[in-house]
């Protein structure tokens, strides 16, 4: 078997050893193990598989390697739904204002970047980055306005796994995981579609792919797991990016190869992180700040090395 | 023509001077609890204004509004021409070093424990000229509080939930958990790194409080007891969640004279007297 083949069991792997680790780490009793944390840890993989499945579908559809969900504006219009949600006293209806913000920046952005019926990649980068920064802005006037709710606006933007679930929000996270867990398999069985586009988009007609189109599914497929990640977990930034960079100086370039090891991956990376943030001192710290904490330093070593 | 410009500037800035009819002698009041131990000192009389906040007396309601606790306006300040502005400390620091860079005489307030607010009343009556009145206030407040003392043999074990997302609550260093500990309650995070901080829901279960408080609005008895693990916490199970409709959160959060009623109120939800 090539090396780069073990990656998938080897994340996989690694995945179970740190939620093992997670479950039983200084827990009193198999009540709060199976009440608390198990509900934060199926939180954290689901978050994690989705920022780095859409991460990954995002780098390769638009051949950019800075293209992810933070980036292209998407977290931002779903932060700014789930802020909206939770400023008006809805707090059930954050996923679907968070998609619904999510879905909304991602058409604004595509508008923007689209010239003569072709989306060109640096322009859909550049309108990405500028409607994130009109809706970080509009973020700011709300935590401006609603000081009051600071702390609530801070989990959203940093990223909080510890959401409480009552019962009949955990039965709603489970139908949205499983409608969510559908269209991650959906954008693997798009995987050698995505690999045509790497070639170019003529060459990609040619081999009967449609890329127009498939970067209008992959976008909106996106939009809609950002939507949901991001108004459960809060806005998480670098999983998107690090761990399909990761998969892909590792060796792997096949989307349907990429994917699932992506997927292991970003879980194995968010649990991780949200397991120091749990442990690390005294106050639980925000997850997002963990991630770019670990996340940066290990990429940079990743760059220098592949040098 | 050339001229025209610049005198019409003149003419501006000399008519933009500050409208002084109001009182120059008076004070703005930003914090609730301040604001509650002035008027128990000089009644309402000499305010000028207060943050919409400050809802106690009702009779405040009436007083022009300097803006909200966290946004106070300089501009109307500075228009007050107050002779004193009474604030708190914590989330209210970055206003009281722009008051002293702008000149303003500023009384910062924060009483932590219940011992201190007869101490910040006393200083109030001296900073404003009410000191006989001040120290008549403390008097009778410390002697009631006197009489409230008392031995508690049992101390149902209690959890303070100051805000519910994120999840925070209070350590016996802060005022709240001084008053849950007069009033008998044993506050299940007394050791808290700060006085108000961040908790993880899984120390609440390990802690099983025999007493929920539910410190802020919006939030009901049906989804604390639905919040997954939390069924098997004592004060679940025996129904003894107290929301805002079950008693007045002022009372407790406020280091004013009403302290008084709050202990009192707390001792009827702890003890069901």
């Amino acid at each position: 078997m090539k090396r780069h083949l073990w990656l998938i069991p080897l994340s996989l792997l690694m995945l179970i050893g740190i939620s093992v680790l997670f479950l039983f780490y200084h827990a009193s009793g198999s009540h709060i193990i199976l009440q608390v944390r198990l509900p934060r840890l199926v939180l954290g993989i689901f978050s994690g598989i989705v920022l780095a499945v859409v991460g990954s579908s995002f780098q390769v559809i638009l051949n950019n390697p800075l293209a992810e969900p933070y980036i292209l504006g998407t977290s931002s219009g779903a932060a700014l739904g789930s802020v909206l949600a939770m400023l008006s006293g809805v707090f059930w209806l954050m996923p679907l204002f968070g998609f619904a913000g999510a879905l909304f920046s991602t058409l604004l952005v595509w508008f923007l970047a689209r010239t003569g019926g072709f989306i060109h990649s640096t322009r859909l980068l550049l309108s990405g980055v500028i409607i994130g920064m009109f809706f970080s802005a509009i973020i700011s006037l709300l935590i401006y306005l609603n000081q009051r709710e600071i702390g609530s606006i801070i989990d959203i933007l940093m990223g909080n796994l510890g959401r409480i679930f009552t019962h009949s929000e955990w039965r709603l996270f489970l139908i949205l995981g499983g409608i969510s867990s559908g269209l991650v398999v959906y954008l693997f069985f798009l995987g050698s579609r995505m690999n045509a586009v790497t070639a170019g988009d003529w060459v990609a007609h040619t081999m009967g792919a449609d890329p127009v189109n498939l970067r209008k599914q992959v976008f909106v497929i996106g939009a809609i797991l950002t939507g949901f990640a991001v108004a459960y977990a809060g806005v998480i930034g670098f999983i998107g990016l690090i761990i399909p960079h990761m998969i892909r100086l590792l060796g792997v370039n096949r989307q349907r190869q990429a994917l699932p090891a992506s997927a292991f991956g970003g879980a194995f990376l968010l649990v991780l992180c949200d397991f120091i943030a749990m442990h690390i001192a005294v106050i639980e710290i925000p997850v997002g700040v963990v991630t770019a904490f670990i996340g940066s330093p290990f990429f940079i070593y990743l760059l220098i090395k592949k040098r | 023509m050339k001229l025209l410009l610049p005198t019409l500037l003149i003419f501006l800035l000399l008519s933009c001077t500050m409208d002084n009819n109001q009182a120059k002698h008076g004070v703005v009041i930003t914090s609730p609890e301040a604001a509650e131990m002035y008027v128990a000192i000089a009644g309402v009389k000499n305010i000028l204004a207060v943050t919409d906040e400050c809802n106690f007396p009702p009779e405040l309601k009436q007083k022009p509004s300097i803006g909200k606790f966290g946004t106070v306006s300089f501009e109307r300040i500075i228009n007050l021409q107050p002779e004193l502005v009474i604030t708190t400390d914590l989330e209210q620091a970055s206003l009281n070093e722009k008051l002293k860079k702008l000149g303003i005489s500023t009384l910062v307030l924060y009483p932590q424990r219940i011992s201190e607010i007869s101490e910040a009343m006393i200083t109030l009556g001296k900073e404003t000229g009410f000191n006989k009145q001040a120290e008549q206030v403390a008097t009778t407040f410390k002697a009631v509080l006197d009489s409230l003392e008392m031995e508690h043999p049992y101390r149902p074990r209690v959890y303070v939930e100051i805000y519910g997302v994120p999840l925070m609550s209070v350590s016996d260093s802060s005022l709240v958990g001084d008053i849950i500990s007069f009033a008998g309650g044993d506050n299940i995070f007394a050791s808290l790194p700060r006085p108000y901080s961040r908790i993880k829901p899984e120390a609440v279960i390990d802690a099983a409080p025999d007493i929920i408080l539910i410190c802020y609005p919006g939030q009901t008895v049906e989804n604390i007891i639905a919040r997954k693990g939390w069924d098997t916490i004592p004060a679940c199970i025996n129904g003894r969640i107290y929301t805002l409709n079950d008693f007045d959160v002022d009372l407790i959060l406020r280091g004013g004279p009403r302290v008084i009623e709050g202990i009192r109120q707390l001792r009827k939800l702890f003890f069901l007297q």
